[in-house]
């Protein structure tokens, strides 16, 4: 089951592209205190023992590209709800 | 041999045979074995208790709570992605890179950690280059194992030799060993990068996309960071001086990881301790009173006479065949129970009359670090990156590892023979 999700996009933007196996997702944040929110998603994945969920590179003007692995895929956006940078997410 | 000397050689090899089959973890059999060579009367508590290295063990803990802390500041990733933008992510040079990284690493960390903190970002970095990661985690595993050999605190065998011998200090270290393993570690990661150089290739884009990528958010916490590093460098400054001043390495190593502890507060006491790895503390403590039984039998002075007949008590044919017998062991066994057992040999030989004992000490400490690098099983640093990389499923088979490995494992101690040779020995 997927999920489909929506957030306020007057304070960040998310884009999707499928690339192979994984699912690139960039993030903008137009206000810089979501950066802690974005911060506690990332130390979610970091603490498991799983290298390849997702890879977290971040970019200047607070832009953030991150490989999701399929199978984290949900859990990903999930935790992005949890850390309220979503303002809805449902499975669909 | 005496009865009791009979037991305590049988206690010995049973619980050395147990180690390298892994059948049962390493650290539960070094203990059950120490425990019963005290229940078989041959040593008593309070003997087996002096038999134990309190300065290894010291030093250990605290360059692990050190370690704990200091990688939640995201420094490594920092260092690893700003060399990364230096060498315009060009996948070689990076792989170059990564590797003195990992070596200079490991050559003041232990390098299990070394290479835990490593693999992350170069699964990261390779992923972002969608190049194979695989050239660079067996990289990275042989310049942890070379690196680690180059300083005192860098491989667990050097910090035993470094205990049990007064006259090898850090600074005898780094006179003696750090110029030839750094050369080894640039013979080594230069076939490396020769062999794996076709696979290395990105596309511009891909590179540009690292190039854009701001190292400075990887600092997750700038405070902490500051107090890591004032910590980390006044043990390094205090291990260069430790001589001078005569203090033991574990004290300063003890000092640095208190002092964080001071500056960080107790928030982080747990969590350092926690990280604490106290199966490889224990794994010690059962050697150091397994090879205590030896000793106190006779049974090691007895290994020192027979190999002192072997070679007529020359120094010349004893360090080669020490440096050659701890590689090839140390490629296939753990090299702790090895260089355990070896010290008090090595230090009866010196009863018996060999003269110059200096040369034998850093082949024993060349060949048991270099050796781990022969194979998949040589070293927990390459056991723990083929554990990572095939739960993200890329396999660094026994084979495929060994092919690479051994030869530069043998060419690193051809270097360290006519090293030890041309510096020691004429």
């Amino acid at each position: 089951m997927k999920t489909e999700y929506n957030y306020n996009e007057q304070l960040l933007e998310i884009t999707e592209t499928v690339n192979g196996d994984d699912i690139e997702i960039s993030i903008t944040l137009f206000d810089s205190q979501l950066k802690k929110n974005l911060k506690k998603v990332r130390e979610f994945f970091d603490e498991n023992d799983v290298i390849s969920d997702i890879y977290f590179y971040i970019h200047p003007n607070n832009k953030y590209q991150i490989i999701v692995r399929q199978d984290f895929y949900n859990e990903f956006f999930i935790q992005l709800f949890r850390q309220q940078l979503l303002t809805e997410i449902k499975w669909v | 041999m005496s009865t009791q000397a009979y037991i305590a050689l049988g206690v010995f090899l049973i619980t050395y045979a147990f180690i390298v089959t892994e059948k049962i973890h390493r650290t539960i059999i070094a203990m059950a074995g120490a425990i019963m060579m005290i229940l078989l009367g041959i040593v008593g508590q309070e003997k087996a208790l002096h038999h134990i290295d309190f300065n290894t063990l010291g030093l250990l803990t605290g360059m692990m709570i050190i370690v704990a802390i200091t990688s939640e500041t995201g420094l490594f990733k920092y260092i690893a992605i700003w060399s990364a933008k230096k060498v315009k992510g060009d996948p070689l040079k990076i792989l170059l890179v990564l590797g003195v990284i990992t070596a200079l690493g490991s050559a003041f960390l232990d390098n299990v950690t070394t290479v835990l903190l490593m693999v992350p970002v170069t699964f990261s970095i390779t992923r972002q280059l969608r190049v194979n990661p695989i050239p660079f985690l067996i990289t990275e595993v042989i310049a942890s194992n070379i690196g680690g050999t180059s300083t005192l605190i860098g491989d667990p065998p050097n910090i035993m030799l470094g205990s049990a011998v007064k006259e090898l200090t850090f600074m005898a270290f780094i006179n003696n060993l750090t110029a030839i393993t750094f050369f080894i570690l640039f013979v080594n990661i230069g076939i490396l990068a020769f062999i794996y150089r076709k696979e290395l290739k990105t596309s511009v884009e891909l590179k540009s996309n690292l190039m854009d990528l701001d190292e400075k958010e990887e600092i997750t916490d700038k405070a902490l960071l500051i107090k890591s590093l004032i910590a980390l460098t006044l043990t390094i400054f205090g291990f260069f001086l430790h001589q001078l001043f005569h203090i033991e390495s574990a004290t300063v190593a003890l000092a640095g990881a208190f002092l964080l502890l001071l500056l960080t507060g107790e928030s982080y006491l747990d969590k350092a301790f926690g990280k604490v790895e106290w199966t490889t503390i224990f794994f010690f403590i059962g050697l150091f009173v397994l090879v205590s039984g030896l000793i106190e039998t006779g049974v090691i002075s007895l290994l020192a006479d027979y190999s002192v007949h072997l070679t007529g008590g020359d120094v010349t044919s004893t360090s080669i065949l020490i440096l050659w017998v701890s590689a090839i062991a140390s490629a296939f066994i753990d090299n702790i129970p090895f260089v355990a057992t070896m010290i008090p040999m090595i230090k009866d030989m010196g009863d018996l009359g060999v003269q110059n004992l200096e040369p034998l000490w850093w082949s024993l400490s060349l060949g048991a670090c270099l050796g781990g690098n022969g194979t998949l099983i040589g070293a927990s640093a390459n056991v723990i990156v083929a554990g990572l990389a095939a739960k993200e499923g890329y396999n660094i088979t026994f084979g495929k590892f060994l092919i690479i490995a051994f030869p530069l494992m043998i060419l690193s101690i051809i270097i360290c023979t006519i090293y030890i040779y041309l510096r020691y020995l004429i």
